[in-house]
């Protein structure tokens, strides 16, 4: 305040004054003035506005029970309890979000592992990407119980915290990268080499688990250098841009890669391999349908509406897209996926008729009603027949019979 | 804090404290204020600030202008200028060491307003503490608490540089992968 220059515009001002919270400038007479809430109070909100009168005399306003000098700062903690609750229900949701992501990504990765005729190339990117999404759960739980709620842990500012934060943004990459994996992957196996053989996937595992060690370690250390604030918590930087930046672009060149795809098996393919068109269509679609949601977050984080009620449901909007995203993963990767859902059908039948064999012995039933129920039962809306083309290749050697039957049966559905 | 009572008839006089005095000896020059006081408040290094005063004045009149300016420069400056004079002068700007004798300071400027019925903060505090931060806090770095992101010149640098490498990693790969077709 004293360095700052004097007050060089003409007509009357009051005086630069420190008001024993913030330091206001030189006020033109007769304006009110305003700066953000300071921060050292508990519950006071540093996004709010205080202000200051100044009177037309170039006076500073007085309160008039007490006759002093008065600065406004009522609306700093005036929404503060019923903000606080906002926040607590998003902190539980956002909890209860993970750990549903948790649970649906477990049973989905057992079930790759125990139903060994699914697995190809395709289903181990999928489980990868299962692992990053359990992996990027389990730590964000970890953050969220720990350190969020945790003031404590956040005032005395340990180093673990901060490396949590490493880890944690490391995770978030290896999250995007997965999906930039499968999409290339796609592209390469239906634009690039029509349905041919299989890939070395060394490359894609360095770009999902290797390469997000980058972009994180840039942040950690520009964090650590230009804005090293407790537990490295705020997200009032543009720093976080160095994580946030790379994986926009991912999304941008996934989605790029899925519509070149799309492209291709509308125009080109459609004549040709009608048959593995189709199938690939379905591929494609659940991918398709996830890039936009997983990346929606980021377009429209930016934007917080002013109106209270818009904030508030865009906060809840943001936090579903945000830590709900490995069950809808799950969702779509694996539980709508046509062949799981056959897989398990078939193990279930077993189940129940080596059960009922057990009461009574009736072996021909057996075989008439796997193909009955399979090709009724199935559904019509599927997603993914990704394994179909290696199978129709010969590249697979499928153990059961029946499975050769059930998929030529819906083929030609 | 116990209850200020309002000044009593005591005749008291100021008296300026001295380093090293014990509590008997603070409760004998300043017996009004142990008689003010239901709970005499701790001490930090077992014995008294030297900036707790009694202005047990018997002039009733409220002087919170001149006279509040002049206590708190006599009681209050004297153990502040020591403390910062203990710290050397490079950690003068930094605000973990200057915590304490701060806070001790302000608290004294409030426990003598208090005494004396003032208001506190005041505008003769005000202008104090300006005075203090021209003297000590002078070419403190402006940024001080707020933390803020760096200029421009070098943000951009740090969040290009990673996009363009994922851009070119996504390439490699494709390629890579591209390569790899026709090998089993």
């Amino acid at each position: 305040m004293n360095r700052d220059q004097p007050y060089n515009k003409s007509g009357l001002y009051c005086n630069r004054t420190w008001d024993g919270w913030l330091c206001w400038d030189d006020t033109p007479a007769g304006t009110v003035t305003w700066q953000n809430c300071p921060n050292y109070f508990r519950d006071f909100d540093s996004t709010e506005k205080a202000t200051k009168t100044c009177s037309e005399s170039g006076q500073w306003f007085r309160h008039p029970d007490s006759n002093r000098t008065w600065s406004n700062y009522t609306l700093c903690n005036f929404h503060t309890t019923g903000k606080l609750k906002m926040a607590y229900i998003l902190y539980y949701m956002a909890i209860v979000g993970h750990a549903l992501s948790i649970a649906s990504l477990l049973i989905s990765l057992a079930i790759f592992f125990y139903f060994r005729n699914l697995s190809c190339q395709r289903i181990t990117l999928h489980k990868n990407l299962f692992v990053s999404y359990v992996l990027n759960s389990a730590l964000t739980l970890i953050y969220l119980i720990a350190v969020v709620n945790n003031t404590d842990v956040v005032e005395r500012n340990p180093v673990g915290c901060k490396v949590l934060h490493f880890f944690h943004m490391y995770m978030l990459g290896c999250n995007y990268f997965w999906m930039l994996c499968e999409g290339i992957y796609l592209h390469t196996l239906i634009v690039v080499a029509v349905f041919a053989e299989e890939q070395h996937l060394h490359w894609y595992y360095l770009l999902g688990w290797g390469f997000p060690l980058v972009p994180a370690s840039i942040h950690a250390v520009a964090r650590k250098k230009y804005f090293d604030d407790n537990c490295w918590m705020s997200v009032e930087t543009h720093l976080l841009y160095v994580v946030h930046g790379p994986i926009m672009a991912a999304l941008l060149v996934n989605l790029f890669f899925l519509l070149n795809i799309v492209r291709v098996l509308v125009t080109k393919l459609r004549d040709t391999h009608r048959a593995e068109s189709n199938m690939y269509m379905k591929a494609v679609r659940a991918t398709l349908i996830l890039v936009p949601l997983l990346g929606i977050q980021f377009v429209i984080f930016p934007w917080r509406p002013e109106n209270r009620l818009a904030g508030e449901v865009y906060d809840y909007i943001m936090h579903i897209l945000m830590h709900y995203q490995g069950l809808l993963v799950a969702t779509i990767f694996c539980f709508f996926n046509g062949e799981v859902q056959a897989a398990l059908k078939r193990q279930w039948i077993q189940y129940k008729a080596q059960w009922g064999q057990r009461r009574r012995d009736h072996c021909s039933m057996r075989s008439t009603s796997y193909t009955a129920t399979s090709i009724t039962e199935v559904p019509a809306f599927m997603y993914h027949h990704e394994c179909n083309s290696e199978h129709l290749n010969g590249r697979h050697t499928s153990e059961d019979s029946e499975l050769v039957a059930l998929k030529t049966g819906e083929m030609y559905a | 804090m116990g209850s200020f009572r309002p000044r009593s008839e005591h005749n008291c006089t100021l008296a300026k404290p001295t380093k090293n005095e014990g509590r008997g000896a603070y409760n004998a020059k300043f017996p009004c204020l142990a008689n003010h006081l239901d709970h005499p408040p701790r001490w930090r290094r077992g014995f008294p600030p030297r900036a707790i005063v009694e202005a047990c004045q018997s002039v009733s009149v409220m002087a919170c202008g001149g006279t509040y300016e002049y206590a708190i420069e006599e009681f209050c400056l004297g153990k502040f200028r020591l403390d910062m004079e203990e710290l050397d002068q490079h950690h003068w700007c930094s605000w973990e060491d200057t915590v304490e004798p701060y806070g001790e300071l302000t608290n004294c400027t409030y426990l003598i307003a208090l005494k004396m019925d003032c208001f506190w903060p005041n505008r003769q505090v005000d202008e104090f503490f300006i005075r203090i931060h021209k003297h000590y806090f002078h070419d403190c770095s402006l940024s001080g608490r707020q933390l803020r992101d760096p200029p421009n010149h070098i943000l951009g640098p740090f969040i290009v540089v990673p996009i363009l490498v994922t851009l070119l990693m996504t390439a490699l790969v494709v390629w890579r992968s591209k390569r790899s077709e026709g090998i089993v």
